[in-house]
């Protein structure tokens, strides 16, 4: 039993933390949840060693404890999952996993056994079934695979706490269902889980206990049968979420991309797919089954082995993303902190990065052009900057994001492909981009939208191919009018992706343009 | 409150609705409903306003007008943007119903390229904006004349038999508050009446209504926020609201500023 | 950050430089027309060669072949002028030569992935040895002082030497903060990938600033004939840092992007430095210790009022971004 007393943690003379009492039970799952910047991460981070609270006292079992670093908390059971990636690129998988914790692997303080460390990191990858090659190097794993790395790191010291922040972030739903039997085995094996997410429901379904933070202090803790009346209009309702995407209907127009029969060196094996103006194609399978890959082969990042990529009917054999750029396909990447914006360049040289020949004068960039193409997406996309010239690492997330998307809606493409693009988002800023793809679609561009989270693939999709292996599994149709995608794409039967609906377009050919003079 | 702030204030408020009732203002100013009439009184003898049971109507010549005066409304822009979005949600061969309101109007503006659309309405703006177009069947509702929004509106009984004989496939309506905790609000208790009995006859009832409209409570109640999940508002709405509509899954369409 | 407060992290240089300069001027001897003219052409070479380097830093690279492209340069001139081949025809050659030195430095860089320190030190060693081969390892001086002419000279008023810096300066400030270009190497030192996958081509924006630099050393070389009308073979990396030296003080070091102002200040400073130290008439053997000691000390002083600025610029946020904050500086 884990008992947080009068915790207070302020950052600058701000309050963040005002007080928290939490009790914490062996062998349940705790949730927390609360808005952004309401003190969750904070709070867990006291609790795993990373920040020291100013007052109050953290007890064990009764027994006072006082962790000055994440080392005294791994010392005394409390493991953690960051939100913040904390993998080492340049070492192995087992490095990492076996990282900080070497006492089951090594007699001596200074070196350290391989082999024990290989064996020691395979055993714990069974343990979460999950069949990673200890050897390879971090860095050559995405996202998904890192997460749970992670997770295989926390459990190396056999903690009796685990603490999860936001886990599921990366992982696509096949992953996240692994996930979550690793949840629920860890925990009838007495390990008390402390779980944080903005997957509110998810929570709810799974926690034994609640705790609802607002503004650094307990608004509601207890077990979670109460919980229905926290927020007040989510008691009244099912939550019908297919039915929440506010995807204005659109009349897809002409054939502007066809790729046939695409086989890459890496990846994808036999890839054939459509796409017209005016419509979102959704492209959804589990990491490694190639969706990526038919990206990379159109950014000219994979060489093509076999097929065709015909671009408004020309063959098209992408060089780099400069030349997809030059031909109208903007790429908006899924880790935009890394692969799209410069954190520590102004936000009007951001937006304006991918297409600075429209700020070109006679002689050198212009300054006003800039700014004012600044301005007009801070008041379209409501993009909270406090100067034009702020830089990009003082925004939040969704503010990056709108930043993220306001630059590749600068470069004028007539593609847009979309990489998870509201994988980090809360909901309010999630609904801003779902309206912005549909207004996109709307005035004629086709989007290619890559994601994992199949409601909003259903709820914003004209079209979604499943991939599986390489290959397109399935594809599937919305019908002219309702939702008709299956409930489970992975598992339904689908309709083969270069039918007859390819060679007879059953709707006009002209798109639908939302009126805006 | 002093008397002349006050008598300043029920101004400001007429200008802005073009008429009133006693009881909001009642509610709006925290005096009672007898101070009100008073100040009402007064105001008539200004000929700033006119009389009517329980409430008062803006002596405004533009009234007189089928246009109503738009040019002054600050949010035109917003208004108008929402309708042409709303009215990109209209499919071919629907039978809708547009309500009252000038955002309701601005639908209506926008309604082009749809084959085999019939436009029922209570707004006698829309039925002077759609008369030439030949390519919607236009059928309007009668009854009790009443301005909602600088738009001369059908409400009442006879408004109320007409539209329970008819069945729609999308009904857009404007409200003039809502609030997530209660619902919807309306200035008017006749076009409330006439929202609720459409929430019956429509396959979707969607609200379209500015960001402005949010947070607020109104004279009339119209219903609970779940009688629909479609809303057609501005992006301007704020971080809490979106959070909450979307979370309680409502179909949340909103308009980008395109200045 | 605002440009204000770009310009507040010069304070330290600035506040360095006046003390110098109050220092020398106390302690002046007779300073003379002509001892203020050949200080300034024998440095304005060093001008130069810090300015090239300016965009291959703001580029998160760095150039260390600049010297020994400038003594060839130099040697070149010597030559080519010796064997009465026109000055006109001379001086676009080597410029080209420069950039094209800069090519190879770029490709090697950009294109084979070799770390630009590696490359640009062998490619000082491989320009040394073909110096060798030309000079054989002695001192090459000019056969008729003509083009010592040209360091005297004035345009506009201004000597010669300081015009073309001058010159020079402008055009790689309007380059990287006015141009396409200028924006896109900003762009690919700040973040590589993100410049990638932002439609520009990296690799071509790296080989062009080392052709930059390649072509500033030329020009430095150049004038460097011009001051002394001899070069020597054997100068080593340490000159090549002072460079370095110059532009770090500047404002721009290896982690944070440019400042032009910070580059001018630095120049000044280093100019100051080597004058007061030749003033205080200190032991020639001792002036090097010396040098480095001060420059350190300022970099050091430089850093610390960096952090100080920091600390005062970080506004209280949300508890997140706290967090986010602390996690990344730990």
């Amino acid at each position: 039993m884990i008992r947080l007393e009068r915790i207070v943690k302020t950052f600058e003379h701000r309050l963040i933390l005002d007080h928290i009492d939490l009790q914490l039970e062996k062998g349940k799952i705790h949730g927390i949840i609360g808005d952004n910047g309401a003190g969750k991460t904070v709070l867990v981070n006291i609790l795993s060693g990373v920040y020291q609270p100013d007052q109050g006292t953290i007890t064990i079992d009764g027994k006072p404890v006082r962790f000055s670093s994440p080392k005294d908390a791994i010392r005394a059971g409390i493991a953690a999952i960051h939100q913040e990636t904390q993998i080492v690129g340049k070492l192995t998988v087992a490095e990492n996993i076996i990282m900080g914790d070497r006492s089951g692997i090594s007699r001596s303080t200074w070196f350290v056994s391989w082999k024990n460390m290989i064996t020691e990191s395979e055993r714990i990858l069974n343990q979460i079934h999950y069949p990673l090659d200890p050897h390879r190097l971090a860095e050559t794993l995405n996202l998904g695979q890192q997460q749970i790395l992670k997770v295989a790191r926390a459990i190396c010291s056999s903690p009796q706490v685990l603490i999860m922040d936001e886990p599921f972030t990366n992982l696509s739903e096949q992953e996240i269902k692994t996930f979550k039997e690793i949840i629920t085995s860890m925990q009838s094996s007495g390990i008390t889980i402390i779980y944080i997410s903005h997957d509110t429901d998810d929570i709810l379904r799974r926690c034994d206990t609640l705790t609802v933070l607002r503004d650094g202090q307990v608004i509601h803790s207890g077990p979670n049968s109460f919980l229905g009346s926290i927020p007040p209009i989510r008691e009244l309702l099912p939550i019908q979420d297919a039915f929440k995407y506010p995807r204005v209907p659109t009349r897809p127009g002409r054939k502007i991309l066809e790729i046939t029969n695409l086989k890459t060196g890496r990846g994808v094996h036999d890839a054939s797919l459509f796409l017209r103006k005016g419509e979102i194609l959704g492209i959804t399978g589990t990491l490694g089954s190639g969706k990526t890959g038919i990206i990379k082969a159109l950014l000219g990042l994979e060489r093509i082995l076999q097929g065709t990529i015909l671009l408004d009917g020309e063959p098209f054999t992408p060089k780099d993303p400069h030349h997809a750029f030059s031909h109208r396909i903007g790429y908006l990447p899924e880790d935009i902190r890394k692969d799209w914006l410069h954190e520590d360049m102004p936000f009007s040289h951001n937006l304006t990065m991918s297409n600075l020949h429209e700020l070109h004068g006679r002689m050198a960039l212009h300054p006003e052009l800039e700014a004012e193409a600044a301005r007009r997406y801070i008041t379209s996309l409501k993009i909270k900057v406090s100067r034009l010239d702020e830089h990009i690492s003082q925004l939040s997330g969704g503010n990056k994001q709108k930043v993220a998307i306001a630059k590749l809606l600068f470069t004028d493409s007539r593609i847009l492909i979309l990489d998870e693009p509201t994988k980090y988002l809360d909901s309010s800023t999630r609904i801003d981009v779902y309206n912005l793809m549909s207004k996109c679609a709307g005035e004629g561009m086709a989007i290619i939208f890559i994601s994992t989270d199949e409601r909003e693939l259903k709820g914003m999709c004209d079209r979604i191919l499943v991939m599986k292996k390489g290959t397109c599994h399935n594809f599937f149709h919305r019908k002219e009018t309702g939702r008709s995608f299956p409930l489970d794409l992975y598992t339904a039967p689908g309709e083969e992706p270069m039918g007859q609906s390819l060679n007879s377009p059953t709707r006009g050919s002209t798109p639908q343009r939302m009126e805006s003079e | 409150m002093l008397a002349d702030v006050r008598v300043k204030k029920i101004k400001e408020i007429l200008l802005e609705y073009k008429h009133i009732d006693i009881n909001t203002l009642s509610s709006l100013l925290s005096v009672s409903m007898a101070t009100i009439r008073r100040d009402l009184d007064k105001l008539e003898q200004e000929s700033f306003l006119v009389r009517a049971h329980g409430g008062a109507f803006l002596n405004d010549p533009a009234v007189d007008e089928v246009q109503l005066s738009g040019s002054e409304d600050p949010y035109a822009q917003q208004k108008r943007e929402i309708g042409i979005l709303a009215s990109a949600l209209i499919d071919d061969n629907d039978i809708i119903f547009i309500g009252g309101g000038v955002t309701c109007l601005q639908i209506a503006k926008h309604v082009k390229n749809k084959k085999h659309v019939t436009i029922i309405t209570n707004n006698v703006n829309i039925l002077t904006e759609l008369a030439s177009n030949t390519e919607i069947s236009l059928k309007a509702v009668g009854g009790d004349l009443e301005v909602v929004d600088q738009c001369l509106t059908m409400a009442g009984d006879i408004s109320l038999e007409t539209l329970s004989h008819m069945y729609f496939n999308k009904s857009f309506v404007t409200v003039d508050a809502i609030d997530l905790d209660n619902g919807y609000f309306t200035n008017s208790p006749q076009q409330g009446k006439i929202i609720r009995l459409l929430q019956k006859n429509s396959d979707d009832l969607l609200i379209v209504a500015d960001y402005t409209k949010f947070g607020k409570r109104a004279f009339s109640y119209v219903g609970e926020l779940l009688m629909t999940r479609k809303i057609v508002t501005n992006i301007d709405l704020s971080e809490s609201y979106k959070k909450q509509l979307f979370e309680s899954g409502f179909q949340l369409y909103m308009t980008f500023d395109n200045q | 950050m605002n440009i204000q407060e770009e310009n507040l992290r010069l304070v330290p240089s600035v506040v360095l430089l006046s003390v110098l300069v109050g220092a020398a001027l106390l302690t002046a001897g007779p300073i003379t027309g002509e001892t203020v003219r050949i200080f300034v052409q024998s440095t304005v070479p060093y001008g130069i060669i810090a300015i090239g380097l300016y965009p291959v830093m703001i580029g998160k690279h760095i150039d260390l072949s600049q010297f020994a492209i400038a003594d060839l340069i130099g040697a070149l001139i010597i030559v080519g002028i010796n064997t009465q081949l026109p000055i006109a025809m001379i001086i676009p050659l080597v410029l080209l030569l420069g950039a094209l030195i800069g090519l190879v430095n770029g490709i090697v860089v950009a294109r084979l992935r070799v770390h630009p320190i590696l490359t640009t030190y062998c490619m000082s060693l491989i320009i040394k040895g073909v110096m060798f081969i030309i000079t054989k390892g002695r001192l090459v001086y000019l056969d008729s002082l003509d083009f010592l002419q040209v360091g005297k000279s004035t345009i506009l008023g201004i000597p010669t030497p300081v015009m073309t810096l001058l010159l020079c300066f402008a055009g790689v400030m309007y380059t990287v903060h006015l141009t396409i270009l200028g924006r896109k190497i900003i762009a690919t030192g700040s973040n590589g990938r993100a410049s990638f996958f932002s439609g520009i081509r990296i690799d071509d924006v790296k080989i062009i600033a080392f052709m930059i630099s390649g072509s500033c050393a030329a020009l430095a070389g150049t004038m460097a004939v011009a001051a002394s009308g001899s070069v020597a073979t054997g100068l080593d990396l340490s000159v090549n840092l002072s460079a370095i030296v110059i532009v770090v003080l500047g404002g721009t070091d290896l982690l944070r992007k440019g400042n032009p102002l910070g580059l001018i200040f630095g120049l000044l400073l280093f100019w100051i430095l080597e004058r007061s130290l030749i003033q205080y008439g200190i032991d020639e053997h001792y002036q090097q210790l010396f040098k480095g000691i001060v420059l350190l000390m300022v970099i050091l002083a430089n850093n610390g009022f960096h952090q100080l600025l920091e600390v005062s610029r970080k506004r209280p946020g949300s508890a997140d971004e706290q967090n986010q904050t602390l996690e990344h500086s730990r």
